[in-house]
């Protein structure tokens, strides 16, 4: 199951990338632009991931800039509430850092009697922060999972002190001290699948209930680590380079290197939206999905620090809405 | 004019005097009787609904026999080569599908007006006039056959429920080939057993012979930005020459192979590792007496491992951490029951239950995470010799020896969750010991942990630390200004220290977080460098908690040092004790069961607060008496985990089972502070 989850993303990642490779067109120049229609109004509510709060906020703005007879709602505490409130009717979108569970995809279609549409609306490196003031040059995969991990599933010895990863003078004795996000969130759940090869986080992660959280605890604890989307990066921390395995080189999180496959936590971000197949969406769903795969949506998904999604890509997501 | 309106008031109640009187307290006796009722009455259905929603958890797993179907006469039981099972999402409609020996398939619907007309039809896209030699199925809708020209394909079975136009819903089930290959230089006797995981794009194909000869065949996605047009196409082998002959085997998507042999031991096969490495071999005992292996199935997450034995025994193994390499252990079992040789086995796809078959045809369900025993049903007549339940695990169909297949409806009542999954330590997955662990979500691959031991460990932790920290200040400060500040002192600073109670506690919790964490780190460099130590802590904890206590701690014991008699002091001071020892020696005494109840109830308030140990604590579910890490109580657990709970899922109800036990924690604690108040009482409240 949750393999053929990362296969898939993936695979729509390579699919969608070999694009980059004929022309260079990351700033989404190929992408067509956004025309403004008439008549549209209406409420939107959103609930869902925190990775992609910001960004829907950029979103939401642009968007009722053009339409001011439109109100947009965004709630955003976790991937995990988005489900619900798209079952309950309580949301139109549902903006989510990772897909859904089997679970969560039958509780809907039980409640609504069709399956959710997952629409990819950018390209997120998942970083590994920590304090600004840390000399540690990158980590591996092994490394990582001996931080985080309880289970360790990786079989690399257990790390708690700087001193283990190669750190001398003051911080050889320090203990590491750790950061994570709230089981609701969809990087949690990303970070221990792919990190941690499905094991177990150690108690001791400081649970956090928001991105921002965890890289402001970061910035104030200098032995600090923490996990978040490559959206929340400030001048307080810094986004280590990792390496897959031990002893390959570390890897920017960049988004060239999530295209190619080569930084090992990239991952699409999607929005889920209820489309029942037998009717169309309702005009401002409609409108403001086409916004956010235009170019100027595209945009603003650099501007707050994601990956723009290649047009080869954003075109399948327009058919996934009826377009 | 104002002697008008008094006058005429006043007439009006000498009019009437007791008839207004008697209304007016009939109408306050008859507000303020309902207004207390209606407290009482929301206490008691706030505690009943919380009760309600928690009870779940600890009910029985179900089943009910809900169908059966005669299948046709032409398919004797034993052509009938492997059995899947579909159901709607509201269980409404059951599918049952069959595949036979010639390689023709057909489906039983357990739907009301089915005629028990079964068409049956060869598989799709199967190799053309052959049929099937074996086949390997986990008991839940995927089977590995291998067909008798050397053709090995891996079919799915499923099913949809889509609503006709007639507004009729209807059931639409299929098989259908995932992928299909052949074996390459296989010796001339065909496998004993084929294994197939994976889709059209990544594979892998394992061939067992008689002879202990095990052939891998793979496909992989080359990496890379073109990968995915470009397959590579690997095939070994290895030869095993120990441990007897191969009686079960079990494959998981890493690559992991498990063969179970008459001499009851396990052999692992790593073949995770790229094509050209030998694969690493290891062999376990894993039955008593050296009994044969009869079922191997892996569990939901391709981790554990359920192990069936000819003496019907069951057992739980995965890879556990010994020294620094991972081995095989046993976690947890089952004894026989008497029924014979382990015959067949379904396994969840949403949790760690699963299903065993035993040679009489008695069923057991089984969940590994609690070693529970979720149903046990007796031999039927006729006997079962078949099982297959569905991904959600929600429908059962047993194949009868009379040709027969009946439908099961299935609840598994929240099987996580109970005694064992809420208060013992368990062994779980991967884990090297048994430990009480709160995680509560993840992907269907990892199993929820939902210990609560850590939660109630992490509220009374925080709140004993609390009052450490709060119950000197606030008694001291109560008897500076009961009994040593002026008077006019004493009007002024009493209401200013109660103010602190005025102070949210959000906005405390944001500044011990923000502010006082950091503080406190910067300054205890000592204990930094030399002990564990996390920034978000018990001690940051018991300041900021104490500080929202001392408010209640302090009011109450300042009213009860207050209250005692003047006399009983100015006795003391004129006897010729000092002011110190006045205090010490008669006051507080004296005042004893009010400041002891002062401090229950700062307890009380303690163990409730949420948004400190929310925002300062880190919300470790850690076990730990050290001040030098945090905790996660109960109620920041339910802060916490609120928002991403479904409705009525185990998640949902265990934190409402958290809100009972912090009802139960704070009515014991308040209770109790009660009881010894009236103890004390009786006894200093003589003098």
């Amino acid at each position: 199951m949750s393999l053929s989850l990362v296969r898939k993303t993936f695979g729509t990642l390579v699919l969608g990338f070999s694009c980059l490779v004929a022309a260079p067109c990351l700033a989404g120049d190929t992408l067509p632009a956004y025309t403004q229609q008439s008549g549209v109004a209406g409420s939107i509510n959103s609930v869902g991931s925190d990775t992609l709060n910001n960004l829907m906020a950029y979103w939401s703005e642009a968007f009722r800039a053009m339409y001011p007879n439109v109100t947009v709602q965004v709630e955003g505490k976790g991937s995990s509430t988005a489900p619900p409130a798209l079952s309950a009717g309580a949301a139109q979108i549902g903006p989510m850092s990772r897909m859904m569970k089997a679970s969560e995809i039958e509780d809907f279609e039980r409640a609504r009697g069709f399956k959710p549409t997952a629409v990819a609306v950018a390209i997120d490196c998942v970083a590994v922060y920590v304090n600004k003031d840390n000399p540690i040059k990158g980590l591996s995969l092994p490394q990582i999972d001996a931080i985080f991990s309880s289970t360790r599933k990786f079989n690399h010895d257990d790390i708690t002190t700087w001193g283990q990863l190669g750190l001398s003078g003051e911080w050889a004795a320090r203990n590491i001290s750790i950061y994570g996000r709230n089981a609701a969130s969809g990087t949690y759940a990303f970070f221990k699948e792919v990190s941690m090869g499905n094991g177990d986080y150690k108690d001791s992660v400081k649970e956090q209930p928001g991105s921002a959280a965890v890289v402001n605890g970061i910035a104030g604890d200098k032995a600090g680590i923490g996990y978040s989307g490559i959206g929340y990066r400030t001048s307080e921390v810094r986004a280590l380079p990792i390496a897959a395995k031990t002893g390959e080189a570390f890897v920017e999180p960049e988004f060239m290197n999530a295209v190619d496959g080569s930084y090992p936590l990239a991952r699409l971000l999607y929005v889920y939206i209820p489309k029942d197949p037998s009717q169309p969406l309702p005009t401002a769903t409609k409108e403001f999905m086409k916004f956010v795969l235009s170019k100027e949506g595209q945009a603003l998904v650099e501007r707050d620090g994601y990956g723009a999604l290649p047009a080869e890509v954003v075109q399948e997501q327009l058919q996934l809405i009826g377009e | 004019m104002k002697n008008n309106e008094t006058s005429s008031l006043m007439s009006s109640m000498t009019k009437h005097p007791h008839r207004m009187k008697r209304l007016t307290d009939k109408l306050a006796a008859w507000v303020i009787t309902a207004a207390g009722i209606t407290v009482i009455a929301a206490m008691f259905a706030m505690l009943a609904l919380i009760v309600r929603e928690a009870a779940p958890l600890f009910f029985p797993a179900s089943q009910a026999v809900v169908g059966a179907i005669v299948l046709p006469a032409t398919v004797a039981t034993d052509n009938v080569v492997a059995v899947g099972v579909e159901a709607d999402l509201h269980n409404q409609f059951r599918v049952a599908g069959f595949i036979l020996k010639d390689g023709r398939a057909g489906f039983a619907l357990d739907q009301p007006g089915f005629a028990g007309e079964i068409p049956l039809a060869r598989l799709p896209d199967a190799p053309e006039s052959t049929s099937i030699v074996a086949v390997q199925s986990d008991g839940n809708g995927s089977f590995s056959i291998l067909w008798d020209d050397g053709t090995v394909s891996l079919y799915a079975m499923s099913a949809d429920f889509p609503i006709g136009d007639d507004g009729i819903q209807q059931a639409s089930p299929r098989f259908t080939r995932v992928f299909s290959d052949t074996i390459e230089d296989s010796p001339s006797v065909p496998p004993q057993y084929v294994l197939l995981r994976g889709d059209a794009a990544r594979y892998r194909i394992v061939a067992i012979y008689a002879d202990g000869t095990v052939v891998e065949k793979r496909r992989t996605p080359g990496r890379g930005l073109l990968g995915a047009s470009k397959g590579v196409e690997s095939v070994r082998s290895t030869r095993l020459d120990r441990g007897g002959a191969i009686t079960a085997a079990a494959l998981n998507d890493d690559g992991l192979l498990y063969l179970g042999t008459d001499q009851g031991v396990l052999v692992s096969i790593d073949l995770s590792g790229d094509a050209d490495t030998t694969p690493a071999i290891s062999i376990t005992p894993v039955v008593r007496d050296r009994g044969a292996v009869t079922s191997l199935s892996f569990l939901t997450g391709g981790y554990a491992l359920a192990v069936g034995d000819a003496q019907g025994t069951i057992s739980v193994w995965f890879p556990r951490r010994e020294n620094g390499a991972f081995r095989l252990r046993r976690s947890t079992g089952w004894d026989a029951d008497g029924g014979g040789a382990v015959y067949d086995m379904a396994i969840s796809g949403r949790d760690r239950g699963f299903v065993v078959l035993d040679e009489s045809g008695a069923l057991r369900w089984l969940y590994s995470t609690t070693g529970a025993t979720l149903l046990s049903l007796p031999p039927s007549r006729p006997k079962a010799v078949a099982v297959a339940i569905n991904e959600r695990a929600d429908t059962m169909a047993t194949l009868h020896t009379d040709g027969t297949l009946r439908f099961h409806a299935m609840d598994s009542s929240f099987p996580e969750a109970g005694w064992a999954g809420f208060f013992k330590r368990l062994l779980y997955e991967g884990y090297e010991t048994a430990a009480f662990v709160w995680q509560s979500t993840g992907s269907d691959a990892s199993e929820p942990k939902l210990s609560l031991v850590p939660l109630i460990w992490g509220s009374i932790k925080a709140a004993v630390y609390a009052l450490f920290f709060a119950t000197p200040i606030a008694l001291a400060a109560a008897v500076y200004i009961s009994q040593f500040a002026s008077p006019v002192w004493r009007a002024r600073l009493k209401p200013a220290v109660e103010m602190l109670a005025a102070v949210p506690s959000v906005v405390i919790g944001f500044i011990a977080a923000l502010w006082l964490a950091p503080l406190l780190e910067r300054h205890l460099q000592f204990f930094v460098q030399h002990y564990p130590y996390d920034q978000r802590n018990s001690l940051v904890i018991a300041i900021a908690m104490g500080f929202a206590v001392i408010p209640t701690v302090f009011s109450l014991a300042e009213d009860a040092i207050s209250a005692v008699p003047p006399s009983l002091s100015a006795a003391s001071l004129a006897l010729g004790a000092s002011k110190w020892q006045t205090v010490i020696r008669v006051v507080l005494p004296t005042a004893s069961p009010g400041i002891f109840t002062a401090v229950m109830l700062g307890l009380g308030r303690a163990v409730g607060e949420t948004m400190i140990v929310l925002m300062a604590a880190g919300n470790t579910p850690i076990i730990s008496l050290s001040p030098f890490n945090g905790m996660r109580t109960l109620s920041a657990n339910i802060a916490v985990e609120m928002p991403e709970a479904p409705v009525g899922g185990t998640l949902y109800r265990t934190l409402f089972l958290c809100a009972l036990i912090l009802f139960v924690l704070t009515l014991v604690i308040n209770s109790a502070a009660e009881v010894f108040r009236h103890r004390l009482r009786t006894r200093y409240g003589k003098v």
